[in-house]
């Protein structure tokens, strides 16, 4: 009963302690009852284990400690402004990239203190003042068109004028940051941001639901866009936003009219996925495209390319091909 | 890693405070234990078991679930804590200790909470505290928090290797120093590293 001996000194440590996975907790039993060297190790090693005699009678946390941390965790982070559901998905996205900012601007850091001009601005595209100052000057947008206060209003019209008026918006509001902090252009957007979410009644108007679906959509799925750039550049985890579905709703809806010569079925994998056939169920698809339902919105993102997105398609390939371009033209961010 | 802990993730960063209760009520009591039996101390432990529970809330993105499970993660950072309390109140202890001797130390007696006074608990954890940070890190989250070595391993970002060695010198010394409370440094085993 020998087999492994190698091994098992090793691991006896962990064993007596209790540490073990369960095969190796079987390993190791089988050569205990064989090998009389180890058993004696064992025994050595068990006399600094008293420990365990200690676990009963373990004094249990007093049942007020649950609500006194869950209302000092609530005073810890931005609380959250009731919103209709038409705009969870931005709410969502907003929580995301504050706690993400949490992360990686501590307050401590005097980085997060210093002048952004200062500090030498616009490394990276989608650094923090870039990725602050887009939001600050697209959220704004929306502010415009709903009569919410800017935080940096711009001459620049939206959608208007030659060239990207997003990209001058946004070089006119790092223009206008550039003696402020990170930690100050952090404010204001959140600030912006949340005069958004304060502008989302619980009830809108019928004639008003489906635009401002869209419009409280394309803010969360920018948000979350620029978020996860930024978690790829500190080497954080990408999140799935809880309100895929709504992200994916409104990328449909402007996806649908662009197939309607060639009808194609698309299956989403994953939480927030589902199967829908464009440009509406009442055509014969001629493809299926199946992929994973953030993948897909990642296509929408302009954060995959018709080479690079994870897609199966089935069926007749160059109309597969045409839906996935359509859904790549659709990137702006 | 498992999906399950995944979408709690994404849920605590999205703000979703209904995950926080869940994470809570999931993980209260093995928090509480592992922050109670480093400090000794019931208003100790009870804090620890708030800023664990609060930073999680505050900082998600600290928390990854690639590198291992959450419950890991609650018992690191509770043993940390509550390390560090024993530490800032050994160094009270010393000021009071000098008070004393200078004269001004009268409210010195009530400002012990010794809930915990057993002799073996006392025993236990002073002889943990003699052992080496590492050791005694290792030892304490498979006492404590019952973590597998491979999780302490990933957490700590050290090889499996480490963690069992770190495991076996400590208990050795552990042995020696329950039997035989003045055995100071005994065993020589405060340098074992390799395997």
């Amino acid at each position: 009963m020998s087999e492994g001996h190698d091994r098992v000194p090793s691991v006896l440590a962990a064993w007596v302690l209790g540490v073990c996975e369960p095969a190796e907790d079987a390993r190791v039993r089988a050569h205990l009852r064989g090998c009389a060297d180890c058993r004696s190790e064992a025994e050595r090693l068990r006399a600094g284990v008293p420990g365990r005699a200690l676990n009963g009678g373990r004094p249990v946390p007093p049942p007020g400690l649950r609500a006194r941390t869950l209302l000092a965790a609530s005073a810890a982070r931005t609380s959250r402004v009731p919103v209709g559901d038409y705009a969870a998905c931005f709410a969502n996205a907003v929580a995301m990239l504050d706690a993400l900012l949490n992360e990686v601007m501590p307050d401590r850091d005097p980085a997060t203190h210093r002048a952004i001009g200062d500090a030498g601005a616009v490394g990276e595209r989608w650094d923090l003042p870039g990725v602050l100052a887009h939001l600050i000057a697209t959220d704004g947008v929306l502010c415009a068109a709903l009569g919410v206060p800017e935080a940096v209003p711009s001459a620049i019209a939206a959608g208007a004028g030659p060239g990207d008026p997003d990209g001058r918006r946004t070089a006119e509001v790092l223009a206008r940051l550039r003696e402020h902090t990170l930690a100050q252009a952090r404010a204001i957007w959140n600030e912006q941001a949340v005069g958004l979410l304060r502008a989302a009644r619980p009830a809108p108007a019928a004639s008003e639901a489906a635009r401002l679906a869209d419009a409280y959509a394309d803010r969360a799925f920018e948000t979350w866009i620029h978020t996860g750039d930024l978690a790829r550049l500190f080497g954080l985890r990408a999140v799935r936003p809880t309100r895929l579905d709504q992200l994916i709703a409104y990328g449909l809806r402007a996806l649908g009219p662009m197939v309607a010569d060639a009808p194609v079925s698309l299956v989403l994998t994953g939480s927030g996925g589902g199967r829908w056939v464009l440009p509406d169920a009442g055509h014969a698809p001629l493809a299926t495209v199946t992929a994973d339902a953030v993948e897909f919105c990642l296509l929408f993102g302009g954060r995959r390319t018709l080479a690079s997105v994870r897609a199966d398609i089935a069926g007749n390939a160059p109309a597969a091909r045409a839906a996935l371009a359509a859904a790549a033209s659709l990137a702006r961010l | 890693m498992p999906r399950p802990e995944e979408h709690l993730h994404d849920r605590l960063v999205q703000g979703d405070e209904s995950a926080l209760a869940e994470v809570y009520d999931c993980f209260v009591g093995l928090v509480h234990s592992v922050a109670m039996r480093v400090s000794g101390n019931r208003t100790a432990a009870e804090d620890i078991v708030q800023e664990v529970f609060v930073h999680l809330w505050e900082r998600p993105y600290a928390f990854r679930p690639e590198r291992g499970s959450l419950r890991g993660w609650l018992c690191l950072l509770a043993h940390r804590r509550a390390v560090d309390w024993v530490r800032a109140e050994q160094s009270r202890e010393r000021r009071v200790e000098h008070a004393c001797r200078t004269g001004d130390g009268a409210w010195v007696a009530s400002a012990e909470d010794s809930v915990l006074a057993a002799d073996e608990a006392d025993r236990v954890r002073s002889a943990l505290a003699r052992l080496p940070a590492v050791q005694r890190e290792a030892i304490e989250l498979a006492y404590y928090a019952e973590i597998t070595y491979r999780e302490v391993a990933l957490r700590l970002g050290v090889p499996e290797g480490t963690v069992k060695s770190r495991m076996r010198v400590g208990l050795r010394q552990l042995a020696t120093l329950m039997e035989d409370p003045a055995a100071r440094g005994a065993g020589g085993g405060t340098s074992g590293e390799g395997r």
